[in-house]
């Protein structure tokens, strides 16, 4: 063990700093139990550490072996925080909280080396202890002991004792525990945020980043631990790093081979909280009954895309969530030109998700606002919007929520076809919505789905016909001063005549808007088919 | 397992772990032991507790204080406290969490009994026994506008009961958030002129126990689709769906509790009862 520590500034060398040493930024009085003590409000790093399937061993093996178990695990647990010269905040027979912080007078704060610094370390504890275990045969039908350290710097709460222990609480105390609960979400061996490995400068080795939801909605962009890096003129042997990057692989992988082990009873269950790995969470950009929608940066690079994420524990009607991955498994395959490009589907430990090309350009309907479209341009996204259309028709997809709001502009000036028809129904719950949202107007809904009576891929065409005549003539074909005059009027009253100078369209503003669908082109198809006749 | 945490945002840290399975950390409401967590709504969460001063169980809704919600739904229930309303036992606030302690009904809500099928013969006793209940706030000139099986609770003994009072208002009084095309109350049940904006009026309740009707009859309610404007379309214009033949004979009872005009609707929750006990239940 001795030998792994890098050969540490002698400023760290310092005993644990006694009670009293600590200069407060504030000092604060009352502790949330009442009681008062004196609470230091800091900043500093706190690693919280926790080893898994911990219980089984215990349970597996004979009193006398087990006591020397759990003191081994004491060992493996606290050995390491102290030699970093932490402080042990809360220790459990299978996890620790660890404090890392600095005297206010230190130049140069170094807690963040040396949480990052200990939390490999027991790693490399934990998978020696792991290894030791398996090799006995009466517990080797056991799932492996595995170990899984969150890292935070962030601003806590220290009371001191008289006893020399210390309570922490506060921000970073919660961070640490919900990363945590990530690195084992993620397969990571320890989880860390961005901003405390950079504060670390260069100690630790970063492997895949993600990003994890925060209560108060926002996100912390996070970074997976994957081994110590030697100080400048360091004499630890290289071998040392190695054995330390090994330690970090080794822990994850004993994970992967446990299979699906029930959770332990009073084990933290894992996250509801938002966690999507291979991104970095740049902010919200939507949300909409179960949907959250963000803007993310993918780690391999590239524009900006769009996350869809879908939360799975709010109880999805009937087989909606399978409907969700099943059509953006058929909405993934197409590659149109006028379709929005699904990059990737996915799901984390509490949520599914899509990612999807980002529009910065905003939709159709901000165009329109913008000022007339030209009749040639006005055709041009009629075409466009059919040729979408015509493309998750064909893989049996129907959007049923056809409006220039779903038209995507991009840079060249297409347009792509977006939000479609399950996305649209998951992202609004239809038991749950209530209580004075706002639903919006009908103005381009079928008659069929007006009165309920079988709807399908025909629908999305009187849709488009109603956003042709606005392109065309700049109104909406029916206004009322209700919905269900306005309803009214899409399922009995005729189609409003173009003016003049678009006459020529109107036999294809009837075969769009037919009341009846039997009666309306009879696919995307074959409305291009005759524009195209008609030499547009 | 969780530390007490001094800084001000304790509590929405708090949060982060109440969605968690069974790892929702408590409040502590004075003279209440709570139990588990029964419930979790957009604003509030349910909870099993043990009231000590009672010594018995009750169900403990919780939502954050200061609006004084709580306090209002608590004296409409009083004010009703009918057989077939929910009992409560008492509310208040402690440390910006404001609670209403009520009965606790072991016997889960109609959506249950809705999932089993029942006979129209049995459809009809409960739906009498929901108009019962919405009956009491009509007499009072109040409008439930949220009628729907998850607020109506079974006791043990089988009795319905009505709950969640958060949505009462006086008839005719216009909600701020009653404005044209915004859905207040939960829209499968949601009667047209709600979601024109109208005036609340008890002839709302009834289109959504004529809703409900329609679920214990059949299974399945009157109006659905795939995206929350077809549904919300259908009970704008789509005439209320035909029952097949063996329970045919309730069509004109269907027909008038779901009429789209308030004028062609019976107009409360007596008129239901007057019409139940004069052709269906004499």
């Amino acid at each position: 063990m001795g030998q792994l520590l890098d050969d540490r500034p002698t400023a760290e060398a310092q005993l644990a700093p006694a009670v009293g040493d600590f200069v407060s930024s504030s000092l604060l009085t009352s502790g949330a139990d009442g009681s008062v003590a004196n609470v230091l409000s800091t900043v500093a790093t706190i690693v919280y550490a926790r080893m898994h399937h911990f219980s089984d061993i215990c349970n597996a093996l004979g009193a006398d072996e087990a006591a020397s178990f759990v003191n081994e695990v004491r060992r493996v647990l606290t050995d390491p925080v102290l030699k970093l010269n932490g402080e042990v905040a809360t220790r459990r027979p299978d996890s620790i909280l660890a404090v890392f912080s600095n005297k206010p007078e230190d130049r140069k704060p170094n807690h963040a080396q040396r949480g990052l610094h200990a939390a490999i370390l027991l790693v490399h504890e934990a998978v020696q202890l792991a290894q030791a275990v398996a090799q006995r045969s009466e517990l080797a039908h056991l799932p492996a002991l595995t170990l899984a350290a969150g890292v935070h710097l962030g601003s806590a709460d220290l009371s001191r004792r008289a006893n020399g222990k210390v309570h922490a609480a506060g921000e970073a105390v919660e961070v640490a525990r919900l990363l945590e609960l990530t690195a084992m979400d993620l397969n990571w061996s320890i989880a860390t945020s961005a901003g405390t490995r950079l504060a670390a400068v260069g100690r630790a080795e970063g492997g895949r980043i993600g990003s994890v939801g925060l209560p108060d909605n926002s996100f912390l962009d996070i970074v997976e631990v994957t081994g110590l890096v030697p100080r400048r003129g360091s004499r630890t042997p290289p071998q040392v790093f190695d054995r330390l990057r090994d330690a970090l692989q080794a822990n994850q992988h004993a994970r992967r081979r446990t299979v699906a082990a029930a959770p332990a009873p009073n084990a933290p269950t894992s996250g509801t909280h938002l966690l999507i790995e291979g991104y970095r969470v740049l902010r919200r950009i939507g949300e909409g009954g179960m949907a959250s929608i963000y803007l993310a940066q993918a780690a391999e690079g590239g524009p900006p895309q769009v996350l869809k994420v879908l939360r799975l524990d709010e109880g999805l009607e009937g087989d909606a969530l399978q409907r969700f991955i099943q059509e953006y498994a058929l909405l993934a395959q197409i590659h149109h030109p006028n379709v929005a490009r699904i990059h990737r589907q996915d799901f984390s430990v509490a949520h599914a998700y899509i990612a999807m090309e980002f529009f910065p350009n905003g939709d159709l309907r901000r165009r329109m606002r913008a000022g007339p479209v030209d009749p040639d341009t006005a055709i041009s996204y009629l075409k466009q919007a059919a040729a979408g259309l015509g493309a998750i028709h064909q893989v049996g997809i129907v959007h049923r929520d056809m409006k220039p709001d779903n038209l995507m502009l991009r840079h060249d000036g297409s347009l792509a076809l977006a939000d479609f028809g399950v996305a649209k129904q998951t992202s609004m719950k239809i038991t749950e919505t209530g209580d004075g949202d706002i639903v919006g107007t009908p103005y381009y809904l079928s008659p069929e789905q007006a009165l309920g009576k079988p709807v399908d891929a025909r629908c999305d065409l009187y849709s488009l016909g109603v956003m042709a005549y606005e392109l065309l003539t700049g109104r909406k074909p029916y206004h009322a001063s209700s919905a269900q005059e306005l309803l009214r009027m899409h399922v009995r009253d005729p189609v409003p005549l173009l003016p003049l100078d678009h006459a020529h369209l109107q036999a294809v503003m009837e075969s769009l808007m037919a009341k009846d669908h039997e009666q309306r082109y009879p696919s995307a198809q074959a409305l291009l088919d005759d524009l195209a006749r008609m030499g547009l | 397992m969780v530390p007490h945490t001094s800084a001000p945002a304790a509590a929405a840290w708090r949060a982060l772990r109440a969605p968690g399975l069974g790892s929702a950390s408590a409040p502590s409401i004075p003279g209440f032991r709570l139990l588990r967590q029964v419930g979790r709504g957009r604003h509030a969460a349910a909870w099993l507790a043990w009231d000590a001063a009672g010594e018995r169980e009750v169900v403990l809704k919780l939502q954050p204080a200061g609006d004084g919600a709580l306090m209002r739904e608590y004296a409409i229930a009083q004010r009703l406290a009918g057989a077939h309303i929910v009992q409560v036992h008492g509310c208040g606030e402690s440390a910006g969490c404001g609670w209403l302690a009520m009965e606790h009904l072991p016997g889960g809500n109609l959506r249950r009994l809705i999932g089993q099928g029942s006979t129209a013969a049995e459809a009809l006793l409960l739906l009498r026994q929901a108009a019962e209940a919405v009956a009491q706030l009509h007499r009072l000139q109040l409008v439930h506008r949220d009628v729907k099986p998850d607020n109506l609770l079974l006791r043990a003994s089988g009795e319905l009961v009505l709950a969640d009072f958060g949505l009462v208002t006086p008839a005719g009084a216009l909600d701020a958030r009653a404005q044209p095309g915004a859905v207040v109350g939960t829209p499968r049940y949601v009667a047209p002129e709600q979601l024109a904006g109208a005036a609340a009026t008890p002839a709302a309740d009834v289109y959504s126990l004529g809703v409900l009707l329609h679920e214990m009859l059949c299974g399945c309610p009157p109006f659905s689709g795939e995206t929350l404007m077809e549904v919300l379309s259908q009970h704008l214009v789509a005439p209320p769906p035909r029952l097949p033949a063996d329970i045919a004979p309730l069509q004109p009872l269907i027909d008038r509790m779901l009429a789209k005009e308030v004028k062609e609707r019976l107009p409360d929750a007596d008129a239901v009862l007057g019409l139940l006990a004069q052709r269906w239940l004499t």
